[in-house]
């Protein structure tokens, strides 16, 4: 038996049915339907298997708490699992399917596991695995374990924007509450944002119904809407927000059908919650099956969409809400028996049948429920509604930092006036009734003068709560099978805190985050462990309040945008004769000109070592060190001095980490006594920027020198090689007299233009630095010139091989997490400087001075190049790695390959042979001297 | 990601972006100048009269100056003035070509900032994040001006098209 379509009742959109499936089954809906209303109003009761049990399971709820019904959705070929199917809206040709079950729900092989559940309680992972090792039983509990599939094709996209916006007052929730307090603060002219997961404002009214001041609830909403929008306030629906986050934070999730969704980070000056609250269920035993669902979602669903929960109704309760849901039912023809275990109760609704002081013990059916035991009574039915009670949703205020109380008066924990920046009303503050949640929400808003009334008497309750010893299985969290027993369990395991029964347990975990179980659980560990349910505690609040897509979260910034490399000004250019691109340090750059990769860096390199190579260096960092400190700033942050460098002049040295680590390399350039470049290296930029102004804020006078990054103003043009300064005087530039590692300031066409005679290759090279705006210009003058010349673009891979073959290191590359300047050959200020500066004690401990650290050296070898990260393993002794290939290239000037690596004690190993081991295989090599190309620098001068 | 793989390209000058309501432009600058230290003896020197300005302050016509930090500020010229090096009490360096300016003006241009900015206006430094992007912020009558570092230029203009088709 399944549920059915009243006729009239509900808003669907009877002309235009849509049509789905589920598990293969053809079914249709309407537009205007939920995936649940569907699905009740027509389809199979079995939704879904459990957890761990393969429990047949259906559906519960109406809202974010729905543990049963979740469902993989398809909808034009791409599938998103787990959804709820109580907040999707139906699609014409979705296509759903039941998770944690082959091949269906309705005929899950698996179902099977329940007959074992004596043999499976809480825990029993943790103990039965034990033997022959977790590992290796992890892998097939993981494969059964789990709910849906995820479907490797369905990429979706980065459109979710996340927008900021700020208002007076922020209303979560547009129940009568929230509406309360909106129109109160709308009305003393606060802009107000209300917000609510409903596709409309109203909460429970839509399906509650009422007159509020003596009209019926839609003037009331439309009053308040109108009243929020003169005020300059905003209604977003379909929204949910989502999570409280430090500073006033706070994050919802608007859901749009004709747009992409967007993303609000809200903030506000006041914030009132009117979540409202979720009814509980009741603990007899079997209160899992199919059929068993909450009293106010029946009424939600037959209100809303016309969706009748079934035709012969058990309803069991002990509080004055289901009432309303009885006498609906019954006036929509179902036949309806309440169970109330009260025996004060209200009268009978019209055509009810109602059992006072009387309880459900026991559901009884395989597959769904079919009858009930009531006080030793059979009853037969095809459908349980349930009400327990309600549960407080203070998600919002606790994420915000709240404190609760228990109230027993409605057997729930409630917000703590005072301890959360956020002011609660309605249900979600205990008021179980029209008349209180409007009064409370209008006090909320800040209203003045009398709150709106209702006629409708608030409810009254009796608590009603997992009894232990109750026969049978009881179901405290369906959603992850966690039974009464296994609290029970978890007590006698002496667990006495309701977090740590949530961790042995599993109980509230996963996308229902135990919404409807959380408090069953407290209270069954309370009365297990006789504690009061304060001593027992809660657990932790933590956003999301409900499932959010990471697609949402993560907003635009996703594939090329997560993080962009900068680019070139001139990439156009450089594209426009070839050139390959590739990220290089977080610059966007190229690789090489034309198609092979392999070919091209070999024909780059050997024609710049022969004619002249250009490349784009506009990356490299031009940092200016400005002002009456800046040359004794640039000894404290750098290893090698730059104080005794000449205007004019450059030099290369190393910036060091407080542990002495090699972070940059690079040339400073000294322009003027009190005016120096910091060329880090492209990839360094920023980090030596930041610590160039850490040490400028807090070592020095920070009004005696500054640093400018205008990096980006320049565009840089190298070129090298033994044409070099030919082809630059071709191109018309008229280059000043500059020894090795000179620098001038002069013009170019009028323009200024920055020279220095800096090599990373090896040979004498120019750098020529342009404003940007005049880079193109620039550009198109040298590739004249280098046309005539014969000359070659290299691209970042030809640049690499050429100065791996002179042992100029790439720090990162070259250089590790442990190495040290005086691992390169660099100990000259280490052992020279007496003054102080950043990383130098460092370079003095015990690890610092072991003989057998990692050293640079090179490697020579024949046939092909040996492969980068392959380990160094010393010929003779223990067969052990002794160090490691860093760089490594065939090398077309020399002929053969060479090879840069860090290796132990490697300078006093030169000469020595070595074996190169790499997946298996070994080749010999022979520790050589860094440098494989004009080891005594003649080229460099041109 | 493919390494290689990037979409996006750099605006030129000139370039432009419209949506419903929204035109999005890239300009060159015509002048700037970074200056540290003393800002007002850095401001009587360089662009005497001219006002600073914090967040989305309204820009007047050049030379204006948009703050950055406590002790630094980008003065904005009508041209490049090419000063630079330590001038006694201030530091200055030519950022003409540093950044390219973007404006994003027209009826729904606050839905971009909305989008795009976090910080509320009433900052004394024009520098903040702009979707994510280090940005100079300034306001327009109706719109913002934004100053962004040449190379991070293409990831912005990349998002600001994607983003005025979903909004």
């Amino acid at each position: 038996m399944s549920g059915w379509r009243h006729p009239t009742l509900g808003a669907v959109d009877r002309a235009r049915p849509l049509a789905f499936d589920f598990d293969g089954q053809a079914l249709s809906g309407f537009a205007g339907d939920t995936l649940a209303s569907a699905l009740l109003a027509g389809g199979p009761r079995i939704l879904g298997r459990s957890f761990k049990y393969h429990r047949p399971r259906g559906l519960w709820g109406m809202g974010g708490e729905e543990p049963n019904a979740i469902l993989d959705v398809t909808i034009d070929g791409q599938t998103t699992p787990n959804l709820r199917a109580t907040t999707e809206g139906l699609r014409d040709g979705m296509a759903l399917r039941s998770v944690n079950a082959a091949p269906d729900a309705a005929r899950d092989r698996f179902g099977i596991m329940d007959i074992a559940h004596r043999f499976l309680p809480a825990g029993f992972y943790y103990k039965t695995f034990m033997a022959l090792g977790w590992m290796r039983w992890e892998p097939m509990i993981r494969r059964m374990a789990g709910l849906g599939r995820l479907d490797g094709t369905h990429h979706p996209p980065a459109e979710t924007p996340s927008i900021n916006a700020t208002c007076d007052v922020l209303v979560i929730g547009a129940g009568p509450a929230g509406l309360a307090a909106a129109r109160a603060a709308a009305t003393e002219g606060r802009s107000v944002w209300l917000v609510d997961e409903a596709v409309q404002p109203g909460g429970s009214l839509r399906w509650r119904g009422g007159d509020i001041d003596g009209a019926p609830w839609p003037d009331f909403v439309a009053d308040t809407c109108a009243a929020v929008h003169s005020a300059g306030g905003r209604i977003l629906t379909d929204t949910v927000l989502w999570g409280a986050f430090d500073h006033g934070l706070y994050a919802a999730w608007e859901r749009r059908s004709d747009r992409p969704d967007r993303h609000w980070r809200l903030r506000a000056q006041d914030v009132v919650l009117a979540a409202g609250a979720i009814e509980r269920p009741l603990w007899f035993a079997n209160n899992d099956l199919p059929g068993v669902m909450s009293s106010e979602a029946a009424l939600h669903y037959l209100h809303l969409y016309g969706g009748v929960a079934g035709r012969c109704i058990v309803l069991a309760c002990a509080n004055d809400a289901p009432y309303a849901t009885a006498a609906a039912l019954a006036q929509a023809g179902c036949q309806v028996t309440l169970v109330d275990a009260r025996r004060d109760t209200p009268t009978a609704p019209d055509g009810v049948h109602l059992l006072r002081g009387a309880r459900v013990d026991r559901a009884h059916g395989l597959r769904e429920v079919g009858a009930v035991s009531v006080e030793g009574q059979y009853i037969d039915c095809d459908t349980v509604l349930v009400s327990g009670g309600f549960t407080p949703s203070v998600h919002l205020h606790c994420q915000a930092g709240g404190k609760l109380d228990f109230d027993p008066a409605t057997d729930a924990l409630i917000p703590r006036a005072g301890t959360a920046s956020i002011r609660t009303a309605g249900a979600a503050n205990g008021a179980f009734g029209l008349t209180t949640a409007l009064a409370q929400g209008h006090v909320a808003g800040g209203g003045s003068g009398p709150a709106p009334r209702a006629t409708t008497p608030d409810w009254t309750l009796s608590p009603m709560r997992p009894v232990p010893g109750t026969k049978g299985r009881v179901w405290i969290d369906p959603q992850n099978d966690v039974t009464l027993k296994d609290v029970r369990i978890a007590a006698q395991e002496g667990y006495r805190s309701v977090e740590h029964l949530k961790r042995y347990t599993t109980l509230g975990m996963a996308t229902d985050q135990g919404r409807s179980a959380n408090f069953a659980g407290l209270a069954a560990m309370a009365a297990l462990t006789g504690q009061t349910i304060p001593e027992t505690g809660t657990t932790t609040y933590r956003p999301p309040f409900t499932p959010v897509p990471l697609s949402v979260i993560g907003g635009m910034r996703r594939g090329e945008a997560f993080s962009p490399p900068k680019r070139l000004p001139l990439e156009g250019q450089h594209r426009a004769i070839g050139a390959q691109f590739r990220e290089y340090g977080g610059w966007l750059r190229p690789a090489h000109y034309g198609s092979d990769e392999a070919s091209a860096q070999q024909t780059e390199a050997r024609i710049a070592r022969q004619v002249a190579g250009l490349y784009d260096a506009s990356p490299l960092g031009k940092i200016e060190v400005l002002g009456p400190d800046a040359a004794a700033l640039l000894d404290f942050c750098g290893y090698v001095r730059m104080s005794t460098l000449k205007p004019g002049r450059a030099r290369y040295g190393f910036m060091l980490s407080e542990t002495g680590i090699v972070h940059d390399d690079g040339v400073v350039l000294r322009l003027a006594e009190d005016h120096f470049v910091v060329s880090a290296s492209s990839s360094h930029v920023t980090s030596v920027r930041l610590i160039l102004e850490e040490a400028r804020q807090d070592t020095f006078n920070p009004a005696s020198v500054f640093l400018h990054d205008v990096t980006a103003h320049w565009v840089t043009m190298t070129v090298s090689g033994p044409a070099a300064r030919a082809l630059i005087a071709g191109a018309g530039i008229d280059l000043p007299d500059l020894p090795h590692m000179g620098v001038s300031e002069t013009t170019w066409q009028g323009h200024p233009m920055r020279v220095a005679r800096i090599s990373f290759t090896g040979d004498a090279s120019w750098e020529m630095s342009v404003p940007a705006r005049h880079g193109a210009a620039l550009f198109a003058t040298l590739d004249a010139a280098r046309q005539t010349h014969g000359a070659v673009w290299i691209g970042l891979e030809a640049l690499m091989l050429l100065r791996a073959e002179k042992g100029y290191i790439l720090i990162g590359k070259d250089t590790d997490g442990i190495t040290m300047p005086h691992d390169l050959g660099w100990g000259g200020p280490r052992d020279k400087r007496a003054d102080e500066y950043f990383g130098r004690r460092s370079l003095f401990t015990p690890e610092a001075r072991r003989p057998d650290r990692r050293q640079l050296v090179g490697l020579e070898t024949t046939g092909t190049p040996l492969p980068t990260g392959a380990h160094v393993l010393a010929a003779d002794g223990p067969r052990r790695s002794v160090g490691f290939v860093t760089s490594s290239y065939h090398s077309p000037t020399l002929g053969r390959p060479i090879a840069l690596a860090m290796i132990e004690a490697g300078r006093d190993r030169i000469g020595q042979e070595v074996t190169v081991f790499h997946l298996g295989e070994t080749v010999s090599a022979r520790i050589s001297a860094a440098c494989a190309f004009d080891p005594e620098g003649e080229r460099l001068n041109g | 990601m493919v390494e290689r793989d990037w979409a996006s390209r750099m605006p030129d000058p000139g370039a432009t972006l419209t949506g419903e309501g929204l035109l999005i432009t890239c300009h060159r600058q015509a002048g700037a100048t970074l200056v540290s230290g003393d800002l007002d003896a850095a401001l009587a020197a360089l662009a005497p009269g001219a006002s600073m300005l914090g967040l989305l302050d309204p820009v007047p016509t050049v030379p204006f100056v948009l703050r950055i930090a406590r002790d630094r500020a980008l003065v904005c010229s009508d041209r490049p003035l090419g000063i630079s090096g330590w001038h006694d009490s201030f530091a200055a360096s030519s950022a003409d070509d540093l950044y390219l300016e973007i404006t994003v003006t027209g009826p729904r241009a606050s839905e971009v900032v909305a989008a795009c900015l976090s910080a509320p206006a009433g900052s004394p430094s024009t520098a903040t994040l702009f979707a994510g992007i280090g940005a100079l912020v300034a306001g327009l009558p109706d719109g913002v001006s934004l100053r962004v570092q040449t190379p991070d230029a293409a990831a912005l203009w990349a998002h600001l098209a994607r983003l005025i088709a979903v909004l």
